[in-house]
């Protein structure tokens, strides 16, 4: 039993459920529609009252505050369903040994994370550009192929964080409702509470976004690139987490 | 072959699973048995490695289940505490099981007419009945061909044509060889298919043994005895070690055989009015004894072997 046969049947499982299409169609729906309407709607107004702070980034790639519920919800369906569905008995009697379940589970999931985001964040930057005039930007404009590239990298990042919990959790329920809420409003709130900030700008969502800016804020404590390998960390602790359940606890 | 040694499997203070140790010979079917609780599923799910033994060990083909180099061309798994996605069809259920184990997809399609679902494997099981379900994890178990199967209460959700088929599919499939466990906590439902018996109860393995040995040795005749002197009958009897019940005027009567019984009412001049069998008691009442929750047939300590 490789790798490679157990890549092959995460594939078919991943790509074999409508939820799962779902979730990746919304995530370039949403994405793509949230960014390009903002863009077309207050776009160049808000780039004329910042000045010298407007950070064409964080514009183009406004829409990810909102996409990235689709990232978890198909991070969840995955591997915490797989639990919920009482599925994970068939796949782990295929794939016994649990390593490889998790490296074949983990990198199918990163990889259609990482392809539809890829091609949604190139989309993304064409669309919003186009309503912005004077102030429009392409991936010439220094920084903004590397922001290109973290809002690809960003949610496959936020994705594997995901997995990791999904595995540790193993109830869809419960995945759901604590990484929305974490994601979507916790960890947002916490980088606007004053004595919170320098800490908040650690947790893994905060720090993936740090790649999206061009400018450095204040309370920045890293710059992009170290912001992609803080969340790298929080994925890879999770994963570990997961690994360590997967091989001690009862399927 | 399933080699299973001394396992065993704590929650805390409760124990499922009391060092059980059995073998389990190719070529017959094997029921395995036992009332809700007793163990059966803890056990199977340790052979297939998804529970961890508190300690002893279970091997198929001399290796332990993860160890296997592709399990399901090795063991044919149905789970009862597993399912399909409902939310994939029953093809793509097993083409992804196919996909892991190098197993040809052609193959997809052969279990699917097997156990006739070809027509259906293109919806979602979601909208499978439970008698569609299990066919498709029965689908499932043969996927790899395998020598080795394990079937959690396969009967469950099946119509009685559908038990009937699976019957005669199980002993197709062990008389070509293979090694065929069955769970049931109903001894009809496998009464008519096993060869040999495995029973647990409490965690704790009561017998091992070949059907109709089980069958003589739990069932054994009951004598149907009418005397004037019922009383007086049932003491010296009872004297002799027999199993007496006072029923009405008559006895029922167990462990003494004809001959010696009248020999016995003779010696104490006690005439006996009638003498006959009352039949063996039947496969599911000799079963419900040797698992009952307070033992009364089968001392628990000791296990019944051929």
């Amino acid at each position: 039993m490789t790798l490679t046969a157990a890549l092959r049947a995460e594939w078919i499982k991943a790509t074999s459920l409508w939820s799962t299409r779902v979730a990746l169609a919304g995530y370039v729906l949403v994405v793509v529609a949230v960014s390009t309407g903002v863009a077309a709607a207050i776009g160049v107004e808000q780039a004329r009252l910042d000045g010298a702070e407007y950070d064409p980034g964080v514009l183009a790639f406004y829409g990810l505050n909102f996409g990235h519920v689709a990232v978890i919800a198909f991070a969840v369906l995955l591997t915490a369903s797989e639990y919920t569905h009482r599925t994970v008995h068939a796949s782990l009697t295929a794939v016994p040994r649990r390593g490889v379940f998790l490296a074949a589970k983990v990198a199918v999931g990163a990889g259609l994370v990482l392809a539809t985001a890829a091609v949604t964040a190139v989309v993304t930057l064409l669309a919003t550009q186009a309503f912005m005039g004077e102030y429009a930007v392409g991936l010439a404009t220094p920084g903004m192929l590397r922001a290109t590239a973290a809002a690809a990298l960003y949610p496959t990042l936020l994705a594997v964080v995901c997995m990791g919990v999904g595995l540790v959790l193993r109830d869809q329920t419960a995945a759901l409702s604590l990484l929305v809420p974490l994601f979507f409003l916790v960890s947002p709130v916490l980088e606007l509470v004053p004595g919170l900030q320098r800490a908040a700008v650690f947790l893994p969502d905060r720090a993936g976004q740090v790649a999206l800016r061009l400018h450095d804020r204040p309370i920045d404590v890293f710059g992009p690139a170290v912001g992609l390998v803080v969340l790298a960390g929080w994925g890879a602790a999770a994963l570990l987490g997961a690994w360590l359940l997967l091989r001690r606890r009862d399927a | 072959m399933i080699e299973v040694r001394s396992l065993t499997r704590r929650y805390g203070s409760v124990v499922a699973v009391d060092e059980l140790t059995f073998d389990v010979a190719p070529g017959v079917v094997t029921a395995f048995l036992g009332r809700n609780g007793a163990g059966k599923s803890t056990t199977l799910r340790m052979l297939l490695g998804l529970d961890r033994p508190t300690g002893g060990t279970a091997r198929v083909d001399g290796r332990a289940y993860a160890d296997l180099p592709a399990p399901l061309h090795a063991v044919g798994a149905l789970l009862d505490s597993s399912a399909p996605h409902p939310g994939r069809t029953g093809r793509d259920h097993l083409r992804w099981l196919a996909a892991s184990n190098r197993i040809p997809s052609r193959r997809v399609a052969d279990v699917l007419r097997l156990v006739d679902l070809s027509a259906d494997a293109g919806r979602r099981v979601r909208g499978y009945s439970l008698g569609m379900r299990q066919r498709l994890g029965i689908a499932a178990a043969l996927l790899g061909d395998p020598p080795v199967l394990l079937l959690d209460e396969p009967t469950n959700g099946l119509d009685p044509e559908g038990i009937r088929w699976l019957r005669g599919f199980l002993r197709d499939l062990a008389a070509e060889g293979r090694t065929v466990v069955v769970s049931s906590h109903l001894m009809g439902e496998v009464g008519l298919t096993a060869d040999h018996l495995l029973v647990v109860g409490r965690g704790r393995l009561l017998a091992d043994m070949p059907l109709a040995e089980f069958v003589a040795g739990q069932g054994g005749p009951r004598l149907r005895v009418r005397t004037p002197e019922p009383e007086r009958l049932a003491g010296v009897l009872r004297a002799t070690g027999a199993e007496v019940d006072l029923a009405g005027g008559a006895l029922a009567v167990g462990g003494i055989a004809e001959r010696r019984l009248g020999e016995v009412a003779a010696r104490h001049g006690i005439p006996l009015l009638e003498l006959r069998r009352d039949g063996a008691r039947s496969l599911e009442d000799a079963f419900l004894a040797l698992t009952a929750p307070v033992p009364t047939a089968a001392p628990r300590e000791e296990v019944a072997r051929p």
